[in-house]
């Protein structure tokens, strides 16, 4: 896994408090410049990066609520920078292969799935680039979907659907994660992107 | 035994609203009208929404169920969140920002509506115009919500969690798929429906942009079929990567199928057919259809209620201490549905009044106890009670508060009626749908003249429509904001061909008014129309 601190001072991320403008400005640096991808990241963000609200506070979980306020996420917090990076290689994940599936899921899913690294970060340009590959267990066949799906934590497990995991693995598979060598494969190189 | 304290307004702070499939609830803030505006608007697309669609209905009927199926209803209402907070900003927003044009500020205090918002944008900005947006994002929001969801929720009894539904088929998976292939999906939906509609719509210019023409209610089957067309193209994209899509009010049937199934499980579902069946036809019928279900709050909490045990006597005087306006006071009795005052306040459980229609005096003041404000009800209990206190008050105005909801009480409409007109002035106050009202404004000898009034309070700008008709001792009230009377406005309107002003005539009533709207919005917990709504 790649140090979190390193994309934050690559991408001018200055303290540790993140709010939405500068989660936008993180993920220009590192992602697409899809208006839809910086939006997903950011929904996976608040999804799983333990979101401090300030105003009226979150909207609560049986209405659509119009509420006043806004949230930031602190990354001196436990756990949050492992959420935050989560988030990224995530968005970078939906944003590079064809799925359904949401980055605030996919974030769920990860652990079990998929290691990151980082392969090269350059502060003069504030990019890095993230490679991916299966698990261990998944890529040597220890862990079937199957297995992989009933070792997804419970809540991911609740809202995520048996056939769109298996539909993701496929892709996962098309692309040359499960089944090919030793090779990483590259998300989002910098001279890919506009 | 009162400790009265000078009547004020709670839940000072920014205007914020959530909606429930069980209606709308508005808290105003201080004064903002942009940002009142959006508030209200922005519900009335989510309930709107919900209303005309197959998702939409489903959470209306999961909401009202019983376990195992509730348990599923705040997991159905995420896989469609992003859809309706995007849409109903976007919506709420666009149409606001007709009268506000600096509206898009408020995204600096509710910051998280600007990416919801942008979102929709960035889809709504492959039509042409304002009103060809507007109307592409409403289908947008349909089509995404248009889903088969309810007769698998008939076949699985209902006990269908979410993981067993293919994103692809939830509401915000279908927008992920929109808002990832934006371009080639929205840029052909809306080609095809210009084309199909460009003889009919030549006259306007090319992008909608004159917002009056457009909307013109000439053009309203023109712009339905423009919707229709990419409704229609939205939905074969669907089809093709196998997430298929009602048409257009094509959830009817199966909502019958699904809330019959329903009553199955909870016989007291509070949902009918009829409601679900029903589509707006006009503009004033889908603007009753929005405001029925709103409601705005007076106070953050409810008051506490209790009966009061005092005399006819002290209760005059106590009266005539605490309803003072300017140095004048006035009598006024409340007539209200129990069942309605029964949710309007917090009462023990062996106060609770019932159904019937019940003639109060109320008051709040400070339990003596506890500090706590307290909303006592003097009761009447016979006509006889009210004659007397009509007989024993010192003051020079007395006034009947008539909730509309107790006129369909003919036997207690009957029986108090001698009584009530030993009072100087009636005003009924509209607590119901206006359409329950209509015919009988439709009936008068000469046509009901309808009167916006502006309430001034300082904390709040409310409004008014004051209603007169052949009964000259008698008046209509209507209190609610901006948003709420405009759109009353609209369906009265919309619904009676002819509905002069008539300001002159209300000089007469300035003072009843003048106590009236105080009285309601110092005594009450909220305004709206749904006196008569039991699931409320």
């Amino acid at each position: 896994m790649i140090d979190i601190d390193d994309v934050l001072e690559a991408t001018g991320a200055a303290g540790t408090t993140l709010n939405r403008d500068a989660l936008a400005r993180l993920w220009e640096a590192v992602g697409n410049h899809e208006s839809w991808a910086r939006d997903e990241f950011i929904e996976a963000v608040q999804a799983i990066c333990s979101p401090i609200w300030d105003g009226d506070g979150p909207p609560p979980p049986d209405q659509l609520a119009f509420r006043f306020g806004r949230w930031h996420i602190d990354v001196a917090e436990t756990g949050v920078k492992v959420a935050l990076l989560t988030a990224i290689a995530s968005t970078l994940i939906v944003a590079g292969i064809d799925t359904d599936l949401s980055s605030a899921v996919v974030a769920g899913i990860l652990p079990a799935a998929l290691t990151i690294r980082r392969k090269e970060i350059s502060a003069g340009d504030r990019s890095i680039t993230l490679e991916i590959r299966a698990t261990e267990a998944f890529r040597t066949g220890w862990a079937t979907p199957e297995t992989l799906y009933e070792s997804l934590h419970d809540d991911t497990k609740r809202t995520l659907n048996r056939h769109d995991f298996a539909d993701f693995v496929a892709r996962l598979r098309e692309l040359g994660l499960v089944d090919g060598d030793d090779d990483w494969i590259r998300l989002q190189p910098p001279d890919d992107r506009d | 035994m009162f400790d009265f304290e000078a009547l004020s307004f709670h839940g000072d702070g920014p205007t914020y609203g959530a909606n429930a499939p069980t209606g709308t609830t508005i808290f105003r803030g201080l004064g903002n009208t942009a940002v009142d505006d959006v508030v209200f608007l922005h519900e009335a697309h989510h309930a709107g929404l919900n209303d005309s669609t197959a998702w939409g209905t489903a959470l209306h009927i999961l909401a009202r169920l019983p376990e195992p199926a509730r348990r599923n209803y705040a997991d159905y209402l995420d896989a469609c969140r992003v859809l309706h907070e995007s849409y109903a900003t976007y919506a709420s927003v666009s149409l606001a920002e007709t009268r506000h044009p600096d509206v898009e500020q408020l995204f600096d205090s509710y910051a998280t509506y600007r990416p919801l918002y942008e979102a929709f944008v960035s889809l709504a900005d492959w039509a042409g115009g304002p009103h060809r947006r507007y109307l592409l994002a409403e289908t947008i929001a349909t089509v995404c919500m248009q889903t088969t969801i309810l007769d698998a929720l008939v076949e699985a009894d209902f006990d269908l969690p979410i993981h067993q539904v293919r994103r692809g088929w939830t509401p915000d998976g279908r927008l992920a798929i929109l808002t990832r292939h934006a371009e080639a999906l929205l840029n052909d939906a809306c080609a095809m429906a210009d084309a199909g509609l460009a003889s009919e719509l030549a006259h306007l210019d090319v992008d909608g942009n004159d917002l009056d023409v457009a909307v013109d209610e000439r053009f309203d089957e023109a712009w339905d079929r423009w919707q229709a067309v990419v409704h229609a193209s939205l939905a074969r994209s669907f089809d093709r990567v196998g997430s298929p899509t009602l048409d257009v009010n094509g959830h009817q049937e199966p909502a019958a199928r699904a809330v019959s199934a329903a009553m199955r499980l909870e016989p007291k579902l509070g949902l009918s057919v009829q409601r679900l069946d029903y589509v707006p036809t006009d503009d004033g019928e889908r603007a009753g259809a929005v405001i029925s279900q709103v409601s705005l709050k007076l106070v953050a909490e409810q008051y506490e209620a209790r009966w009061a045990d005092v005399s006819l006597g002290d209760l005059c005087d106590l009266v005539a201490e605490t309803k003072a306006i300017q140095g004048e006071a006035a009598l006024i009795v409340d007539v209200r549905r129990g069942d309605h005052l029964d949710r309007s306040y917090r009462w023990n459980h062996a106060d609770r009044p019932t159904a019937e229609p019940i003639v109060s005096v109320r008051f709040i003041a400070d339990d003596a106890e506890t500090d706590s404000p307290v909303m006592w009800f003097r009761r009447l209990t016979n006509p006889g009670e009210l004659e007397d206190l009509i007989a024993l008050t010192s003051l020079s105005l007395s006034i009947g508060l008539v909730g509309a909801s107790t006129l369909v009480d003919l036997d207690f409409q009957a029986k108090w009626f001698d009584a009530f007109s030993l009072l100087d002035r009636l005003v009924t106050h509209i607590d119901v749908e206006i359409e329950r009202i209509l015919p009988h404004w439709a009936s008068q000898d000469a046509p009901i003249r309808a009167t916006y009034v502006d309430v001034d309070d300082t904390t709040r700008p409310w409004r008014g429509i004051v209603v007169l008709g052949d009964d000259k001792d008698r008046l209509w009230l209507l209190i609610a904001d901006n948003s709420f009377t405009n759109l009353a406005m609209n369906q009265i309107h919309a619904s009676l061909s002819d509905v002069p002003t008539s300001t002159q005539e209300l000089e007469a009533w300035s003072t009843v008014l003048r106590h009236t709207v105080t009285h309601i919005l110092a005594t009450e917990t909220e305004l709206s129309l749904s006196a008569l709504q039991a699931d409320r």
